[in-house]
């Protein structure tokens, strides 16, 4: 670059020198304000000595510098990375709070009018940290909102539509095939001669509803994948026509009673009306394939479930939920008190137990008893709801195997106190005084020579032996469909094993086992 | 097994995986079985029950293999299952120092409950977690504590890995060498009067495309 002869950027004035015209800048064109945003305390480090910014026009206003922090050599650190600052890395105060930091993290620019507050109109543009910059008015307001509802509607509709069309074509599919089979049922359904004749027509009739994919040319199940061969048979849906197999475990296709789906779909048009022509029983079944009976049914039971009342049930299971949260908040405070009491009794010589303690625990024992009473009744009453569904019933089970169970696992610490704990133990003396309750040993408070320790280890134990005991059967089972006999003889003594280690835990447990 | 087997005297040996759980007992079962590798296996419920025939020797040894579950909660069926086995495997993990105790406290278990009778193998597991620049930076077990175990109960020691497959065959085919083999143990499979050639065979497990071809298409 030639540095004779250069010229102002700005109003182009030719300078014979740069020295020359680095004046110009300050004097005519304000640059010297430039300093103020780079130096620090009105200084600038060069080459380590603190060099004075030179004042070129003492009557032009600066911008308040009272709150900036002052740099200390060796001490000051940058606010953000925390590191020493000296020349090489420098050292800036941020013209809005003052603060030092590097070069490095001040890098973002905002307008301040001369006493260091933010002024976007009239103010000018100096350096400022990251925490002021995010601070300022207005910084996050302005930000554009793209909306992009329509184009995912337009995306979602096209899917929807598309499903629809499909549900509606196997809709169209479904009534073709229902009403002329049992068309073809009525006709022919009146001898044997007839009935061959029947199965033929009901062929030709499905392959006519929808055109069947030719099977020699699948190799797989078109819903789980699975190669066909001797024991996994090849099957037509007779919705979609495709080829598909008919496992029990996977379900990939049914034969379903034209009855049973016609009341499934009961909202559909059929020429045929499923109470009054009887077609609840009519021997004629489809095979359709899971995806065809997911597409014509789910949304239909969803609907009609969506329809149906709560039962009665729910109510009597909150209030169940209610009183096992007594029964919870209750039953620790009995064991901590059983505990103690138990402590107690074997430091003892006599062995016995003090009348005081006793008494509180009594009545905390009853207390808990008229809460499984309840909890049980409340059980009771809700096994007692008719039932609206299938489903309900399977709830209801549900409920009364959790509730036994319950009742089961938490009762067991209230049979470790005797039953002279029952208010009939509280006799009355002749002078109509409570007498003290009669004291036993701690050895009575056993269950039969168990502690309450032993019980749950040994239910724990039964239930792993049976779970165990589960597996081997299921092993078993499938062993015998890959006709491994020998394995099968091996798991046979594993499994006589289990039951009579069962059977001796069960001994053992007698009435505190599971039934 | 391969046809070919069937006259062959065949040895069964009843093995036995004890240790803590998530040392890797399936994984090398798997491992030696199947010869794959689960990176996240689910924890095994009660005990599992593989067998896998190996020849040696002229002769086959079946493995009967009972792949017990490590959790607390199944410690009681661990008995039932070491109780008639001829061969244990202690398995531990060679970066977790409280699998090794485990192991420790099982192989006293065995020898107080079953006697010095039993073939126990004791098998440091996930050796391909440690650096091979420096072994003993991830190492929770240093040799001399291992190898004082060993000495004192007369185990057999092998540093494995179910992932890389690094010595699990060796286990089992030193197993099959240790554990002695009685009389009753071989049997000989009667031969048949009448023998039947390779391509009279049917395979009666094949579940090819060509046997659905034959017999004629689709089922509907």
């Amino acid at each position: 670059m030639d540095l004779e002869n250069v010229s102002c950027p700005i109003c182009l004035r030719k300078f014979d020198n740069l020295q020359a015209l680095n004046a110009h800048l300050d004097v005519e064109h304000g640059f010297n304000d430039n300093e103020d945003s780079l130096g620090s305390n009105d200084s600038r480090l060069v080459n380590g000595k603190q060099k004075k910014a030179r004042s070129v026009d003492s009557s032009a206003q600066k911008l308040k510098r009272s709150h900036w922090e002052k740099f200390k050599k060796g001490k000051s650190c940058c606010h953000t990375c925390g590191r020493t600052l000296n020349n090489n890395i420098g050292a800036i105060n941020c013209r809005k709070c003052g603060k030092l930091y590097c070069r490095r993290h001040l890098p973002n620019m905002i307008k301040l009018n001369l006493s260091a507050q933010y002024d976007p109109r009239n103010g000018k543009w100096y350096n400022c940290c990251h925490d002021c910059f995010v601070t300022k008015p207005g910084y996050n307001d302005y930000g554009e909102v793209i909306d992009l509802t329509p184009e995912f509607f337009k995306v979602r509709n096209i899917k929807r539509e598309d499903k629809n069309l499909r549900l509606l074509q196997l809709e169209n599919r479904f009534v073709r095939l229902v009403d002329g089979l049992i068309t073809l049922y009525n006709t022919y359904s009146r001898s044997i001669i007839h009935n061959l004749k029947m199965n033929s027509e009901m062929s030709k009739l499905e392959r006519t509803v929808t055109p069947w994919r030719d099977d020699r040319s699948v190799l797989f199940c078109n819903i789980c994948s699975e190669p066909f061969g001797l024991l996994l048979r090849k099957h037509h849906c007779r919705l979609c026509g495709m080829v598909v197999c008919d496992d029990a475990n996977r379900n990939c296709s049914n034969e379903i009673s034209i009855g049973y789906l016609m009341s499934a779909a009961s909202d559909l048009p059929f020429e045929y009306n499923i109470q009054k022509d009887d077609l609840l029983h009519i021997p004629i079944s489809i095979r359709l394939c899971s995806h065809c009976i997911d597409m014509l049914f789910i949304g239909r039971k969803f609907n009609k479930d969506v329809r149906m009342p709560l039962s009665g049930i729910f109510a009597k299971y909150d209030s169940m939920q209610n009183i096992s949260k007594v029964i919870d908040s209750l039953l620790p405070i009995f064991e901590d008190s059983l505990n103690s009491l138990k402590v107690e009794t074997a430091k003892d010589s006599e062995n016995t137990l003090d009348p005081k303690n006793l008494n509180d625990l009594a009545r905390l024992r009853h207390k808990l008893l008229n809460s499984f009473n309840l909890y049980n009744t409340l059980t009771r009453q809700l096994l007692s709801v008719e039932p609206q569904s299938h489903l309900e019933r399977q709830l209801q089970n549900s409920i009364k195997i959790a509730s036994a169970a319950y009742i089961n696992e938490k009762i067991l610490p209230l049979k470790s106190l005797p039953a002279i704990l029952n208010p009939e133990g509280h006799k009355t003396n002749e002078d109509g005084q409570k007498a003290e309750p009669e004291v036993k040993k701690l050895s009575q408070l056993m269950i039969e020579n168990l502690t309450i320790k032993e019980v749950k280890e040994l239910r724990e134990e039964l239930m792993v032996l049976k779970e165990q005991s589960y597996l081997i059967e299921s092993t078993i089972q499938d062993y015998k469909k890959q006709r491994r006999l020998e394995e099968i003889v091996t798991l046979n003594k594993n499994l006589e094993e289990l039951h009579s280690r069962i059977h001796t835990v069960q001994s053992k447990l007698g009435d505190h086992g599971f039934n | 097994m391969d046809k070919h087997t069937a006259a062959i005297p065949t040895l069964t040996i009843k093995v036995v995986l004890l240790g803590e759980s998530a040392v890797g007992k399936s994984s090398i079962v798997l491992r030696f079985v199947s010869d794959d590798f689960k990176e996240s296996k689910e924890p095994t419920i009660g005990a599992a029950f593989l067998t896998k025939r190996i020849t040696r020797d002229g002769k086959v040894i079946k493995f009967e293999i009972w792949d017990t579950a490590g959790q607390e909660r199944f410690a009681p069926l661990a008995p039932m299952y070491y109780r008639n086995a001829q061969a244990a495997l202690v398995v531990f993990d060679v970066t977790n120092e409280g699998s090794f105790y485990k192991a420790q406290n099982w192989v006293e278990e065995l020898h107080e409950k079953v006697g010095h009778d039993i073939v126990i193998a004791l098998v440091g597991n996930k050796m391909d977690l440690l650096n091979n620049d420096d072994e003993n930076e991830n190492r929770a077990m240093k040799a001399p504590a291992v190898q004082n175990l060993c000495e004192r109960e007369n185990l057999l020691y092998f540093e494995a890995s179910a992932k890389t497959g690094e010595n699990i065959y060796q286990i089992f085919q030193t197993l099959g060498e240790k554990v002695p083999c009685p009389e009753q143990n071989t049997r000989q499979s009667s031969t048949h009067d009448r023998t039947i050639t390779d391509n009279q065979r049917i395979d009666l497990e094949s579940t090819t495309v060509e046997s659905t071809r034959e017999t004629g298409g689709c089922n509907c």
